[in-house]
């Protein structure tokens, strides 16, 4: 007959995909990868570098310069997460728990994903950033749901903002079993629409079944009652929408997609009210249905296009499109997605799509189109993740966004130089944020030339390019940059330190684990040169010392965050110093520092309480 | 430093260019088989090698496999407590790979503890990562001196600033061909043990007397002052070996108090035999012996004996941490 029903327990098995990580590219310390396999560090609690580490915590990353402002969206469908990754198992199967082993503040989980390769997404379980735990290791085990599908891939969202400091997780536990649970029946005693859901009414392509499913419902004797309650308005179909959410978790394929429900015209006539042609709506006044429809969602405002001719033509309205927050629905955006927009989006201003398409859920050619036929007007344009991204999208981005002022592509793998240089046509940009791309250096360097408007520059992990050159070529093109992110690249010296004091608008510097060599007088001269240094990290800079810190408190009285964990020769009187002279404060890390004990961070907390201080933890049972 | 960065760029972008690549398949099976390091100072790993067995005999009943036992002493044993790992300064680590057997040992050089520095920071550090690295699977086995290189310029990532150094030696056997690679740096080593004789050593690398080469990581701006060979300085040599030969490999605890024939002599006692009993006993007796006439002060061992080639007028035993790793290979 069939095949007994186990319950199985996986590891996982591989990394497919993440945002971001602390460690660097094929380093084995504090990286996504260390998620893989059996937990090797609980339960002992601490920042150990087997651990897959977060690389950001806290609001320190939003506050500041280099920071990028969320598109804004009205009502997202979810609250909106930092990062995320994919983990893959080895065998598929119906989920029945998921345990994170998380190993230092925990917490930081928010939602858990599950797919069959990234074809369909099923929200297993989404709740609230925990904060307030205590500071122990733990297995964090969410109630999660318990779908009929199989599921091989999961996607777990963080949302670190209320974290104190950075998040750790060991390892993730996937426990499954082969066969599927048994369907629970109908419940006469539920809402309408989880019935007209349960019975598969909303899949219906043809009249005639939805007409029967009607009339079954009707003989019920529910559906005047429901009928009577809904009132179909703006409104209260997003309450409606919420209600959707809270009820329905299922994400079957068709269900959901924006984009499907253009297949669905047919349906048009199922719910149009009696009596004027729109409802009473066409008594408004033009602006005020506008106004209206603003505050919906795009989900809500997409599926509105198919109720009835009025709010069809309204919700068609390009004014209504020209700021589009993707990111925050990645899970819903398809080729069909696009398709579908790209009809109403000739104003597009705003376009954040980082975190779509996984999976070849887009591709190249969609996207292509897209901005072929939206792209004209374009500013903002975030990309991060979308690996669907390669030359020739960048060829169209270039050639068609001539007013391009921000463009964010970190991780985009598939791009190299060829895609990179025809960026040198975005005469506007502004805003640049190339994390973790293949980008070379004489690339870069004609790009420099060419956008002589630039103000943000992120090439942290890049560890390919040689920061000292790219410093002196900043510093000759782009006399008005404002943040520069270097974390993790490796290469600057006190020679790069000279060229970057010749910006004097430098405000935000993230030099983390790139530094190396004495930079005393590099140092100098930067914090001389450029008096409006605000944020300044040099992480694991080993060479710091405290004359180095003499500096800072001489001339960087208006530092707001510093981060100078990883060295052993920094004494507890020169950061004592420094706490005294920079009255503007907020954010000190002195993290994994030899001579900064508990005691001091303790004694100055109490002394500067507007600052932040990171550090002074015991020495941990292990290093490695 | 800036020498080590430099090399630690090179090396990323080695690793950019997928040098380094990881395998993925039969990385869950590695997670089960890999014995832990050793918990006390006279361990054994039967474990590993019996969940090892079951496999390794589905897939070739051919495959050579290490049988192994550690032993080992701290030179102060009253200072610390005995922690898996290491011994003292000294440190080990034991994987057992379905890519192949890895045998790992590192001795912390002591003159860092004049400087403030514990020595066996670094040398623990090292082998600790190396194990990871092994277990990852992102290794070759022709290449242990990659291995070595891997886990030094790793140890640039931790968010501690480790300093140090320690010598190493990394053996691999890759049971498939029957071969047996080895990297060395330093005065540690091994010996391979046939029929009651030594038919493979390791060569010792000193600079000159007690300075031998060695891995590390100097507080910045010393780097004039501090030796500091690099991982890619390591002697390599690579052998075919047989079921039934023995292989140890130690930390110059053992050579510089030992003859190579009370060496041998122990391990041929347990020639042939697979009981991991037996391997401990010979194991712990190494170890007791060379920490007795260590502590001797009227015997001519190896290490007064080379002192007064080098004109140092030296007898009795060299007190150090002894740390001994004994291997059968075996199908």
């Amino acid at each position: 007959m069939g095949k007994t029903q186990c319950v199985v327990d996986q590891y996982v098995k591989e990394v497919a995909d993440f945002s971001s990580q602390y460690g660097s590219d094929g380093s084995i310390s504090y990286v996504a990868n260390n998620i893989i396999g059996k937990p090797t560090l609980y339960p002992e609690y601490g920042d150990f570098s087997s651990a897959y580490c977060l690389q950001t915590y806290g609001k320190w990353w939003t506050k500041c310069e280099s920071a990028t402002v969320p598109i804004e969206d009205p009502r997202p469908l979810l609250p909106p997460t930092v990062d995320f990754i994919d983990v893959r198992y080895e065998f598929p199967v119906y989920p029945i728990r998921v345990d994170f082993y998380e190993t230092y503040h925990p917490g930081s989980v928010v939602r858990v994903w599950g797919s069959l390769e990234g074809q369909g997404w099923i929200l297993l379980w989404s709740g609230e950033p925990q904060t307030g735990l205590k500071s122990m290791a733990r297995i964090f085990s969410p109630p999660i749901r318990q779908p009929n599908h199989l599921v091989n891939l999961l996607r777990i969202e963080f949302d670190q903002q209320y974290q104190k400091y950075y998040s750790a997780l060991d390892s993730i536990l996937l426990v499954g079993s082969t066969h599927t649970a048994s369907k629970s029946f109908v419940n006469s005693g539920d809402s309408l629409t989880s019935q007209i859901i349960k019975l598969g009414l909303h899949t219906s392509m043809c009249e005639e079944n939805i007409l029967t499913g009607v009339q079954f419902l009707m003989s019920e004797g529910k559906l005047q009652k429901f009928l009577a309650e809904e009132l179909i308005q703006p409104e209260d179909l997003l309450r409606e929408e919420k209600a959707d959410i809270m009820n329905v978790r299922v994400n079957e394929e068709h269900s959901t997609a924006i984009a499907e429900d253009t297949q669905q015209e047919d349906i048009v006539e199922v719910a149009e009210v009696e009596g004027t042609n729109g409802g009473y709506f066409d008594l408004l006044p033009e602006e005020l249905i506008i106004y209206v429809l603003r505050q919906l969602d795009i989900r809500s405002l997409c599926r509105l296009v198919h109720t009835c001719k009025l709010l069809q033509k309204y919700a068609s309205e390009p004014c209504l499109y020209m700021r589009l927050n993707l990111k925050n629905c990645w899970w819903l955006v398809k080729n069909s997605t696009l398709k579908c927009l790209s009809s109403k989006c000739s104003l597009l201003q705003a376009l954040d799509l980082s975190w779509c398409g996984p999976y070849n859920a887009v591709d190249t050619e969609t996207f292509m189109e897209f901005i072929h036929t939206c792209g004209r007007q374009l500013i903002t344009l975030r990309l991060n993740n979308c690996h669907f991204i390669d030359n020739y999208c960048l060829y169209m981005i270039a050639n068609v966004c001539l007013n391009l002022e921000e463009l964010s592509m970190a991780n985009c793998s598939k791009v190299d130089n060829l895609g990179f240089g025809e960026l040198k046509k975005a005469w506007a940009l502004s805003r640049l944020d190339l994390s973790r791309t293949r980008i070379d250096f004489h690339t870069l360097q004609l790009l420099l030339q060419h956008a002589g408007q630039l103000r943000h520059l992120s090439l942290s992990n890049c560890t390919q390019l040689d920061m000292d050159e790219v410093a002196l070529t900043l510093a000759t093109f782009s006399r008005g940059l404002i943040s520069l992110s270097a974390w993790k690249t490796r290469g600057i010296t006190t020679r790069g330190l000279r060229a970057l004091a010749c910006i004097p608008t430098l405000q935000d510097l993230d030099l983390g684990w790139a530094l190396s060599g004495a930079i005393t007088e590099g140092l100098g001269e930067l914090v001389r040169g450029c008096k409006g240094l605000r944020r300044l990290y040099l992480t694991a800079l080993r060479t710091l010392t405290d004359n180095d810190l003499h500096q800072l408190t001489t001339h960087a009285g208006q530092l707001t965050w510093l981060d100078i964990m990883g060295t052993r020769n920094v004494t507890p009187e020169a950061v004592h110093r420094l706490l005294q002279s920079c009255q503007n404060l907020e954010l000190l890390d002195v993290g994994f520092c030899e001579q900064i004990h508990s005691t001091f961070v303790h004694e100055w907390a109490l002394q500067f309480p507007k600052v932040s201080i990171k550090g002074g933890l015991r020495h941990q049972v292990r290093i490695v | 430093m800036q020498s080590v960065l430099v090399y630690g760029r090179l090396f990323s972008r080695a690793v950019a260019n997928g040098i380094y690549s990881v395998s993925t398949g039969g990385q869950a099976a590695a997670q089960q088989q890999s014995a832990p390091s050793s918990p006390a100072a006279a361990a054994a790993s039967p474990s590993g090698a019996e969940a090892e067995g079951f496999t390794t005999a589905a897939v070739n009943s051919k495959k050579l496999r290490f049988l192994t036992a550690v032993s080992g002493f701290p030179k102060n044993r009253t200072l610390e407590k005995v922690k898996p790992g290491k011994f003292g300064d000294d440190a080990y680590f034991v994987v057992k790979h379905p890519h192949g057997d890895v045998i790992g040992v590192a001795d912390g050089v002591g003159g860092w503890r004049a400087w403030g520095i514990d020595p066996g920071e670094f040398s623990h550090s090292l082998m600790r990562v190396s194990e990871r690295v092994v277990r990852s699977g992102q290794f070759t086995p022709s290449e242990p001196a990659a291995i070595i290189a891997r886990a030094y310029y790793e140890l640039l990532e931790n968010k501690t600033h480790i300093l140090g150094s320690s010598t190493a030696c990394v053996v691999v056997l890759q049971g498939d061909a029957g071969q047996l690679y080895s990297a060395n740096i330093g005065d540690s080593g091994f010996l391979v043990v046939r029929n009651g004789s030594v038919v493979h050593r390791s060569q010792e690398q000193q600079h000159y007397f007690n300075t031998p080469f060695q891995l590390s990581l100097p507080p910045p701006g010393t780097n004039a002052q501090v030796l500091s060979d690099r991982p890619e300085s390591a002697d390599t040599l690579e052998f075919l070996v047989k079921e039934g030969d023995m292989l140890m490999v130690a930390t110059d605890g053992v050579f510089d108090n030992l003859p190579d024939s009370m060496i041998i002599k122990e391990m041929v006692k347990v020639q042939g035999s697979t009981d991991l009993l037996l391997l401990q006993q010979a194991a712990n007796s190494i170890a007791q012996q060379a920490r007795k006439l260590a502590f001797d002060e009227d015997y001519m061992s190896p290490f007064a004996r080379s002192a007064r080639e080098n004109g140092i007028n030296a007898i009795g035993g060299k007190p150090d941490d002894i740390t001994v790793v004994l291997a059968t290979i075996t199908v």
